[in-house]
């Protein structure tokens, strides 16, 4: 169990959730407000719908799982878009059709359909709340790059010596790749969790 | 038996979150649609102090031109909000964004450009001119380096405010006499403008001159005079001669001599162009003699006339200044014979020949000894006031050639002055 615990803990770490959360990262992090708003909804949703699956999955059959627990991670994303739409409307409309996209999000789906489904409430809300508060941090980071650099502001506050200064192509597309790469290599250099992952894996197919 | 299952657990928490979700939708439902309203409503706002509510009332009202997108009614009968678009010869994909809020007794209370892609704009601060004006827009100025795009932006405003005066919604505003005389001068001496807009500088008020705009390409001036308390547009061509018109637009010259000669002492002396004028006749016939001066009474981009023989032949040459982009003047003389027919066509200091206006190809025009230039300069050749058309415009570099037509046109507009007997 600890090995197992372990394993998802580490798979669940950005390295690894990047690379699936990378649209994501670049769509919503040109402002650290539209970051917050997309880290909060996807650690939320991921949260509950990992609980719910959780607590479900012995009851589930095996051929209805995947249509379900689509059903039931697009029924939280659901709640969660219309309260932000009622609370947070700034943010909704930063974020546009990405915060509906969730719902379809390979970032929550598998966390389900690996942790969830073979777990129980507490590993899973644990992988949840790591996944999800990991997949904020990066957002933000990226988001603080992006947004002061390559907007010159600073929670939607423009920032008037940076004006002059400002590199525009930050925070377009481009931008948002270029700065998921180089967080993505300095949290693999700092961390190492790429070659403890590889191990990892190899310690489990053997 | 699987697939009833499937289904049952799915219709299970299809029903749970569709509860959930219709449940919550009576705690978010109003606050999101009162948060649609809201924003909707902020660009509104912006340009209607106190307003808070407004009621889409476009679809009740005649008459709404193309450029008016939506009129809105401040529900607490504060006035009324228009969005608005406008284009310019500098617009780029998209039209200016444009959102003027009316109050009730008509004059606008606020005005806002929101989004434009025009190449060369206005200063941030112009639109606050058109704040407090009523729909006459007393004192409201198009904005010098700017002015096509200003120009557009004001008949945007116009546009809106004639929809709310033909529809009985605000009274219309009391244009001043000065304003009323100021409209006149485009139409009257089209020297004075270019694409309709006034290219003229202003001159210093005195005795009974309230205003005076002189001609930047040297075709003469236009003073608003003041007769007793009636006010009184006097236009002053290159060649010295005078024309006086009233509110009406009526030619009341006859019984405004002491005014003509005010204008024209105020006039001073004019710029001679004649040894311009004598070098382009030159340029076309080698042996022209007896080059003597003519004078003409119309008011358009002619600056210098003559006559002038070749041989048995009498000629008469127009020498025209039209401007074209960034007020760069051309030298266009057009050579027409006794039977009002061009003999010869040059043009100098085309716009599409400094690079300011051309496609690739079209730039040879610029240059005197390229084919293409010579070949659009024969097409004037023959051509009568009657038969001059469209077809001696060119496609990318329109607006040059449609200043060579109009400087053509009022050669002919001079030449028949002269000789009094109009197209032959």
């Amino acid at each position: 169990m600890k090995k197992t615990k372990t394993s998802y803990l580490l798979r669940s770490t950005p390295s690894v959730l990047l690379v699936l959360g990378a649209g994501f990262v670049m769509a919503s992090s040109a402002d650290i407000r539209a970051a917050l708003g997309m880290g909060a909804a996807v650690l939320i949703s991921m949260l509950l719908s990992s609980i719910v699956i959780s607590a479900l999955h012995k009851l589930i059959p095996c051929y209805a799982k995947t249509p379900v627990y689509l059903m039931i991670i697009t029924g939280f994303v659901s709640i969660i878009s219309m309260l932000m739409q009622a609370f947070f409307p700034l943010v909704v409309d930063m974020l546009g059709v990405h915060l509906a996209t969730l719902a379809v999000s390979a970032v929550i789906f598998r966390d389900c359909e690996e942790v969830a489904d073979c777990n129980g409430e507490i590993v899973s809300i644990e992988t949840a709340l790591v996944t999800g508060a990991f997949f904020t941090v990066v957002m933000v980071v990226c988001a603080l790059i992006r947004e002061v650099l390559g907007n010159g502001s600073f929670w939607g506050i423009e920032i008037s010596f940076l004006q002059d200064y400002k590199i525009s192509a930050l925070a377009g597309a481009f931008g948002g790749y270029l700065v998921l790469a180089i967080v993505m290599a300095v949290i693999n250099k700092l961390t190492g969790l790429h070659h403890h992952l590889d191990e990892n894996a190899e310690k489990e197919e053997n | 038996m699987h697939l009833l299952k499937t289904f049952g657990i799915l219709l299970i928490v299809i029903a749970i979150f569709g509860g959930a979700m219709f449940g919550l939708n009576f705690v978010t439902g109003p606050i999101i649609e009162a948060n649609n309203a809201g924003a909707a409503a902020g660009r509104l706002n912006e340009v209607m102090p106190g307003g808070t509510a407004y009621e889409d009332v476009t679809a009740t009202l005649s008459g709404v031109p193309a450029s008016v997108v939506k009129v809105h009614k401040e529900t607490a009968g504060l006035g009324f909000v228009i969005e608005c678009t406008a284009t310019s010869q500098y617009t780029g994909d998209t039209p200016m964004d444009i959102v003027i809020g009316i109050d009730a007794t008509g004059k606008i209370c606020g005005i806002k450009l929101f989004a434009h892609s025009e190449s060369l704009i206005f200063g941030a601060d112009y639109p606050s001119t058109y704040i407090g004006k009523d729909s006459a827009l007393t004192g409201v100025e198009l904005y010098a380096g700017s002015t096509y795009s200003s120009k557009a932006f004001k008949g945007a405003v116009e546009e809106a405010m004639g929809v709310l005066i033909s529809n009985n919604l605000i009274a219309e505003g009391v244009k001043t006499d000065e304003q009323i005389l100021a409209e006149m001068i485009p139409t009257l001496h089209t020297g004075l403008t270019a694409g309709g807009v006034l290219k003229a500088q202003s001159v210093q008020a005195s005795g009974n001159i309230v205003e005076g705009y002189k001609a930047l390409n040297g075709s003469g001036f236009a003073f608003i005079m003041k007769k007793g308390d009636a006010k009184l547009l006097v236009l002053v061509n290159a060649a010295g001669a005078c024309k006086v018109v009233d509110l009406e637009g009526n030619d009341v010259t006859a019984d405004n001599a002491t005014l003509c000669e005010e204008a024209l002492t105020a006039a001073g002396t004019q710029t001679d162009f004649a040894q311009s004028a004598s070098a382009m006749i030159l340029a076309a016939y080698s042996d022209a003699a007896a080059i003597t001066p003519v004078a003409f009474t119309t008011f358009g981009n002619v600056v210098y006339a003559a006559s002038f023989t070749t041989g048995a032949n009498t000629y008469f040459a127009f020498y025209s200044k039209p401007l074209t982009y960034d007020d760069n003047a051309m030298s266009i003389c057009t050579v027409i014979d006794e039977n009002g027919a061009i003999v010869s066509q040059n043009v100098q200091q085309m716009a599409f020949g400094h690079g300011v206006e051309y496609m690739p190809g079209i730039k040879d025009y610029g240059n005197p000894g390229a084919q293409i230039y010579k070949d659009y300069l024969n097409k004037f050749n023959g051509l009568k006031e009657s038969t001059l058309s469209d077809s001696v415009l060119i496609s990318g570099a329109t607006v040059s050639s449609t200043a060579v037509k109009l400087a053509t046109a009022d050669a002919f507009a001079a030449f028949n002055s002269i000789n009094n007997g109009g197209d032959q």
